[in-house]
């Protein structure tokens, strides 16, 4: 394999763990009972946005350039692949969507500095669930 | 406006415009894809394109997106992302920084397709390459710029019910 496809399938696999383990670990300091520092959840919930864009910005583009090293060999939509590829796809467009709320319901928080919202759990939680659902559809598409 | 100028409200608002900036290309590049692959014509594409070109492509997209989406959120938003302008005055400028995009894509895009054609020092490619650039100069960056607006009325008016979900949110109890 060459070294560049390589560097794109690894970028891609480390994106996804980003994603998910910062989802996973902010859920737990949302959800936390009794609760931590509030300053602290909020600061690293700050973080975890800018980190979860730049993967997902990371995650479009070595995604497109996985398919890319299939070329015109690229199972056609109407196979099982294909079907599972447009599922792939739909759900991170569902991902992007359902994230945009979050990411500004963290940053009018972080503007004041204040106390977490209380929907924080629910929203990580939530991000967590499609997070494992999208990696679930990854790794059923990798196995053909 | 005094908000405005405080030093979290800079960092929210340069926070918003990275995640805004970064969905709108990444949304933008999926369901492309997913249309192309959808209408079987997803393969002869990527036939086409090499993954270092695909993927500056991309990076291209991403910065000038991001840029823009700065650009139209400056001083939009003011505390708890109440809007500080009318929200038609919003979407107006949205429309005209998606078509600066559109152009200033075009543009980097150009670039980035023309510097292996330069590389290969062959006359003739470059030739062609320049009878290209002049189409680009004219035709290509109105047709640029005319789809920038589409896309950039399409993603203000995705923004503006995004906006309204969070604002509900922060609103309950």
């Amino acid at each position: 394999m060459d070294p560049l496809h390589l560097l794109v399938r690894w970028a891609h696999v480390a994106g996804m763990a980003a994603i998910l383990g910062g989802a996973l670990l902010l859920w737990w300091l949302a959800a936390r009972r009794p609760p931590l520092d509030d300053r602290l959840t909020t600061r690293v919930a700050e973080r975890y946005e800018w980190i979860f864009w730049a993967a997902i910005g990371l995650q479009v583009m070595t995604g497109v350039g996985n398919l890319g090293a299939f070329g015109n060999a690229l199972p056609p939509p109407e196979s099982a692949w294909g079907t599972k590829l447009t599922i792939k796809l739909v759900a991170v467009l569902a991902l992007a969507l359902f994230s945009v709320p979050r990411t500004l319901i963290v940053a009018a928080g972080s503007e004041a500095d204040t106390t977490p919202h209380l929907s924080l759990p629910l929203l990580y939680g939530s991000t967590t669930v499609i997070v494992i659902g999208i990696l679930g559809l990854a790794v059923w598409l990798a196995h053909g | 406006m005094a908000e405005l100028t405080k030093p979290g409200t800079i960092e929210r608002d340069r926070l918003i415009a990275w995640a805004l900036g970064t969905f709108h290309a990444g949304v933008l590049l999926v369901t492309l894809v997913l249309l192309l692959h959808v209408t079987g014509g997803l393969p002869s594409l990527l036939g086409g394109l090499n993954t270092a070109s695909g993927l500056a492509l991309f990076a291209v997209l991403w910065v000038t997106t991001v840029w823009s989406t700065r650009r139209t959120l400056l001083g939009a938003l003011g505390p708890a992302l109440r809007n500080e302008m009318p929200i038609y005055q919003l979407v107006g400028r949205a429309v005209w920084r998606g078509g600066i995009n559109g152009a200033a894509f075009l543009v980097g895009a150009g670039l980035v397709l023309a510097i292996p054609i330069v590389l290969s020092g062959s006359s003739s490619a470059i030739y062609s390459l320049l009878a290209g650039a002049l189409f680009f100069a004219t035709f290509g960056l109105v047709g640029a710029f005319v789809v920038g607006c589409t896309v950039g009325l399409l993603f203000g008016g995705i923004d503006a019910l995004l906006l309204m979900a969070a604002r509900a949110l922060l609103e309950s109890p």
